[in-house]
């Protein structure tokens, strides 16, 4: 065949891939009868009322001497760790806020960390393009740092995001600039499986953000610069579970619901969103009004409260929007609060248990948040 | 509910003038294999949106699958919430317990 002809059905192919985008855009339109916000109305749902001192911060923790980039939660004895611009991560006692360990990276720049299921070990990536392994209980070097136990290597870009899949303490998923997602054997150091690339349902940019389904392990969401966010399964590497459109900017940031139905988003557009993983339904958006010459400021971290109720969202402007995700409603700001952070809140987590909230900030400290009012138990 | 025409923004937009003029006979084989490379991954692109939209035609409307999503959330325990299902809370004064014991307050 010659390139002509190639050319032509190239044009050919393009245009018959627009025409079923479309297609496939008007026929979602028509299923989408309704919203989260709408249905709850309807059936007289009022939105959650928080008193100014209901939602307090009871711990702060202070010991980075640069912005705070990530942050993670053990599973079990409410330690923190969290990677910050100083080039190191800290593990934290959440209750007694004293440090543990401390440890300089082999990076400096780390985007992100997370802990392994028993807490043991901590991964931490950033703009080296890899993922460092570090032991807990192993022996610090001269100089007090733990030094890796296993370096990942093998993405083509900086690595945005890990997390530990929740019932395998070995495996490791990690997101990447080189716009693809990685399933990781830390023991041995090799990458089981590439989500995207060289396929062509895979991200066509940076991706920025993975969330585990801890419902089902197998399963877990992207989100990219290419303004979508992607579930995959991990068995299946050659193509994902399905793409979710909506956003307008960059998916910094994806959480699934606690159910591990849902799952949430977070954009540069200023907007979360939440999907219907299974259906692939946009079921609400959770935005604000903002006039014509203003600002956006994007949203830079998600986390839902155990029961889904609260969606926290931290914003590049410092706010922390607290929503009812039933009503999406703002009920409040935690970045107005008293002793709140004096910066861009960048990353969110919510303890194991649901009754705290980590937040991490570019004022070098993190801040834990539970509820200190009147309970009503029905 | 927003109207998902982003989904057509984010559709490829590669046309036959993107690709480039008429190329010498040695230029001619690598743009060949490039176009020739693209061109299969369109094909694979169009028969996953293919797949996708005889799947929706066996999907229900968003307002199916809320009634679930609005009793899950209602009947879900919260330690961050002012009012909230029992019975893994318990409230003693204003000390917050959950089911692992821990009060930060």
């Amino acid at each position: 065949m010659s390139v002509a002809e190639l050319k032509e059905r190239h044009v050919t192919a393009t245009e018959t891939v627009n025409a079923l985008r479309e297609r496939l855009t008007q026929r979602r339109q028509l299923l989408l009868d309704t919203d989260v916000s709408t249905y709850a109305r309807n059936h007289g749902k009022t939105a959650i009322s928080f008193s100014p001192t209901d939602l307090v911060c009871c711990r702060t923790l202070q010991g980075h001497t640069g912005k705070v980039y990530s942050l993670d939660w053990t599973q079990e004895r409410n330690r923190i760790v969290s990677a910050s611009q100083d080039g190191r991560f800290i593990v934290w006692n959440a209750l007694t806020s004293q440090k543990t360990h401390a440890t300089k990276l082999p990076c400096a720049y780390v985007m992100t960390c997370a802990f392994s299921r028993s807490g043991q070990s901590v991964a931490c990536g950033g703009l080296d393009s890899a993922c460092s392994i570090f032991n807990l209980n192993s022996q610090v070097d001269r100089d007090g740092n733990i030094p890796p136990s296993r370096v990942l290597t093998g993405h083509k870009g900086y690595v945005s995001c890990c997390q530990f899949v929740p019932d395998q303490e070995f495996h490791l998923i990690t997101s990447s600039g080189d716009q693809t997602c990685g399933l990781w054997d830390v023991t041995t150091g090799q990458r089981i499986s590439v989500f995207g690339g060289e396929f062509p349902s895979g991200h066509t940019s940076d991706v920025l953000s993975v969330s585990v389904n801890t419902s089902n392990s197998n399963m877990f969401v992207s989100g990219s610069c290419d303004a979508t966010a992607r579930v995959w399964d991990t068995r299946i590497a050659s193509r994902p579970v399905r793409t979710y459109y909506g956003h307008t900017g960059d998916v910094n940031t994806v959480k699934f619901f606690p159910d591990g139905q849902r799952f949430g988003t977070g954009s540069d557009d200023g907007t979360c969103r939440l999907f219907d993983m299974k259906t692939g339904h946009q079921l609400q958006i959770y935005s604000q009004q903002y006039g014509e010459n203003d600002d956006i400021p994007c949203v830079k971290s998600i986390a839902f409260s155990i029961s889904g109720r609260l969606l926290f969202a931290g914003y590049s402007n410092g706010d922390c929007y607290v929503w009812d995700t039933l009503l999406a409603e703002v009920v409040l700001n935690l970045g107005s609060l008293q002793n709140s952070h004096e910066g861009t809140i960048s990353c969110l987590g919510l303890s194991s248990d649901g009754s705290a909230l980590c937040t991490g900030s570019y004022d070098k400290k993190l801040k834990i948040w539970a509820f200190g009012g009147h309970r009503e138990v029905v | 509910m927003q109207a998902n025409g982003e989904a057509a923004a984010a559709a490829l937009t590669l046309t036959a003038a993107a690709i480039g003029g008429s190329p010498t006979v040695s230029q001619d084989t690598r743009g060949k294999h490039r176009i020739f490379a693209e061109l299969k991954h369109l094909e694979q692109e169009a028969r996953f949106l293919e797949e996708e939209l005889d799947k929706l035609n066996r999907i229900e409307n968003v307002s199916a699958s809320l009634q679930l999503l609005l009793h899950r959330i209602e009947n879900s325990p919260d330690p961050l919430l002012p009012i909230t299902s029992g019975p893994t809370i318990y409230v003693v004064g204003s000390v917050v317990r959950t089911a692992s014991g821990l009060a930060w307050l």
